[in-house]
């Protein structure tokens, strides 16, 4: 242990300092770069943001007061199609971190093969101390400020961190009070009654249990054989438990914030979804389920399954639990859930890990359906898009698999790869105007 | 749920720990308070800048050592073992590893993010530093062959320092039919070698357990220091 004084020392330096993620985000960039020959000129353009835009947002709160917000938009690169990524309001947003999530959502729509470039924006405040009016007025002056950049052909915002369909609708609103005309695809993500998508809810859900089933299938193991643990039971870890139960799959262990469950002989998933329309917060917490004890939550990361689904929040697997953790196959539904030092002990122990920006890409997948839908004015059943959705995913696995196969690379670096060339190639494709 | 949010994340209080880690280094070998070891570091004093990516390197060995089987020995070299590094100086590593694998330099990469960008933080006369390490991954295959840096911990005239490196019989390999052939016995460059008689002193068994805490139990690394002294004996366990 170092000694006081030094600890107090560097301590009083360090207080506050964060790693810049547009720097980490070039990092990474950076480290696929040997397995690419992606001529310089090109590199320097994919290690660059077409557009930052910085904006004021006044607002008039509801006692009277005018505070100003400020605001960004970032078009990463729109050399696949016009920009798609969140618009997320939250105290940390900077720009650095805008220019980096537009980056990483650049790499992420083209690992799934979509038409679009990576965008991002949000607003540095905190939503939580608004009301709803406040929050309403926050939302039309942002997409007035940003009008000028964001369009149907151009970039389109969806939710991302405290924003929801609602503030997708308002944005809706007010750019068509702006230009006079119905312009649905300017964003997607909202209410189904304004052009979002059936199936959207289900979607990253449903594209961890195709990701999945696609994984096994490649190992060769039986879906019916298989014993899975999910941690995180909200949107996409409920949803990939049901629907591999419906494969055959047996799901052994779930979790949410209330708790951890275990199960040898299986869940009734659906059972436990109907338990949780009426619990109180809709949490597991009080789940009465036969042959069903509670455990802690590292004791589910840790069970003997064959398929571990993190999907939660992030740095749940770590150099601290990975060495314990053995399941053959973990599928990455939370962003970030294991951290580059697990990553490598896995890796050391065989075990294979479908990584985020490929296994939770169902969102984005489905985002880009309401997009063409609203584009055709022309909505489809939920059935078409389940299928268009595995359909892509599926392919997605695919080709990730076999870059990581072919080149002798980790499935995270062969999907980081995959989309870094692609828009790499797409740039190389138009040339550099003019 | 977000769409799109970066998955890669370092181990956000290992800089803390490991810089600790140097003051106390520094504090043994130099006879310094940790304020005058701070103070000396802003005003680019070469000797101490040395001594302190010495004992940057101790920590990082003893970080890598808590992984498990994945690394199996660190060196270092360059300016950290002489008296001439200065606030831009990199720390040259050599690591040993069983096999490369393409997440062995994201994760390497991603910690020299995190230790330079606290670095900048820390060291007020280290403003523009980009990298604060030179990692060189030495494989099985290179370290049998002595090919590449595996030929670098052979050198006779730069001969690295060994700070950590594990008893081959413990993860098995190539390497396990035969002792051991790296350095024992470095060269002892004037800074490294008052550095080490220092440390020596201050920790007379030379195993001082230690522990350096880190956030949400990722940054926590277990395990005993490497064996320091005159003779820097790499540590066989």
């Amino acid at each position: 242990m170092a000694t006081q004084n030094a600890t107090n020392v560097v301590t009083d330096r360090l207080v506050g300092v964060e790693i810049d993620p547009y720097e980490m985000m070039l990092h990474q960039l950076d480290l696929v770069r040997e397995y690419t020959n992606v001529p310089d000129g090109v590199w320097q353009i994919l290690r660059k943001p077409e557009r930052t835009l910085e904006v004021a947002v006044p607002v008039t709160r509801d006692n009277g007061d005018v505070e100003v917000f400020t605001g960004y938009r970032v078009q990463y690169n729109s050399a696949r199609g016009p920009c798609k990524g969140g618009i997320r309001f939250h105290p940390g947003v900077t720009a650095e971190e805008v220019k980096a999530l537009a980056g990483w959502m650049t790499w992420k729509c083209a690992v799934v093969n979509v038409p679009y470039g990576g965008g991002k924006g949000g607003i540095s405040c905190d939503p939580t101390g608004f009301s709803r009016s406040e929050l309403e007025r926050l939302t039309r002056r942002y997409a007035a400020m940003i009008y000028p950049l964001i369009g149907t052909r151009r970039d389109i915002p969806a939710p991302d961190v405290n924003t929801n369909a609602q503030v997708m609708n308002w944005i809706v609103d007010t750019t068509q009070v702006l230009s006079g005309e119905s312009n649905p695809g300017i964003v997607t993500g909202k209410s189904i009654e304004l052009g979002g998508a059936l199936g959207r809810r289900e979607a990253t859900g449903r594209g961890v249990m195709v990701t999945t089933l696609g994984v096994l299938q490649r190992l060769g193991i039986d879906v019916t054989t298989t014993r899975v643990a999910v941690q995180g039971f909200g949107n996409v870890g409920s949803i990939a438990a049901e629907l591999l139960e419906d494969e055959g799959a047996t799901i052994v262990a779930i979790s949410d914030v209330s708790g951890a469950y275990h199960c040898p002989a299986g869940f009734d998933i659906k059972k436990v979804l109907e338990y949780m329309k009426t619990s109180p917060g809709h949490l597991l917490a009080g789940l009465d389920h036969p042959g069903t004890e509670e455990i802690t939550n590292d004791e589910l990361l840790t069970l003997d399954v064959d398929v571990l689904i993190p999907a939660a929040l992030e740095a749940q697997i770590t150099g601290r639990n990975a060495a314990d953790v053995k399941a053959k196959v973990i599928v990455e539904g939370a962003n970030g859930p294991t951290t580059p030092e697990a990553d490598l002990i896995l890796g050391e122990k065989g075990t294979v890990i479908a990584p985020d920006i490929l296994a939770n890409a169902g969102g984005v997948v489905c985002s880009y359906f309401e997009w063409v839908q609203n584009i055709q004015c022309f909505p489809w059943e939920e059935e078409e898009t389940n299928q268009r959705l595995s359909r892509i995913m599926q392919r997605s696995l695919d080709e990730v698999w076999e870059l990581a196969e072919q080149k002798n690379i980790s499935m995270r670096t062969a999907a980081f790869l995959l989309g870094v060339e692609r828009v790499a190639e797409s740039i190389t494709l138009r040339g550099v105007f003019p | 749920m977000a769409d799109d949010t970066p998955s890669g994340l370092v181990p956000v209080d290992l800089p803390s720990a490991v810089f600790e880690q140097a003051f106390d280094v520094c504090s043994k070998a130099h006879g310094h308070s940790a304020e005058e070891v701070l103070h000396r570091l802003d005003t680019g004093d070469r000797e101490l800048h040395s001594t302190f990516r010495y004992g940057v390197a101790k920590g990082l060995a003893e970080y890598l050592k808590s992984l498990g089987s994945v690394f199996r020995g660190v060196y270092v070299h360059g300016s950290a073992i002489g008296q001439r590094s200065s606030p831009a100086s990199d720390i040259d590593l050599i690591v040993l590893v069983g096999r490369r694998r393409d997440e062995l330099s994201r994760f390497l990469g991603q910690l020299d993010l995190a230790l330079v960008t606290s670095y900048r933080r820390l060291v007020r006369s280290a403003g523009g530093v980009t990298n604060l390490l030179d990692i060189q991954i030495v494989d099985e295959r290179e370290q049998e062959e002595q090919s590449g840096y595996g030929a670098v911990i052979h050198g006779v005239h730069t001969r690295p320092i060994c700070l950590w490196r594990s008893h081959p019989a413990t993860h098995g390999g190539p390497s396990s039919r035969r002792a051991p052939s790296g350095p024992v016995t470095p060269a002892t460059p004037s800074g490294v070698a008052s550095e080490a008689a220092g440390v020596a002193r201050a920790v007379p068994d030379g195993t001082a357990s230690r522990t350096a805490r880190r956030n949400r139990g990722q940054a926590t690394f277990h395990g005993e220091a490497p064996r320091v002294g005159a003779s820097f004996a790499c540590e066989e366990k």
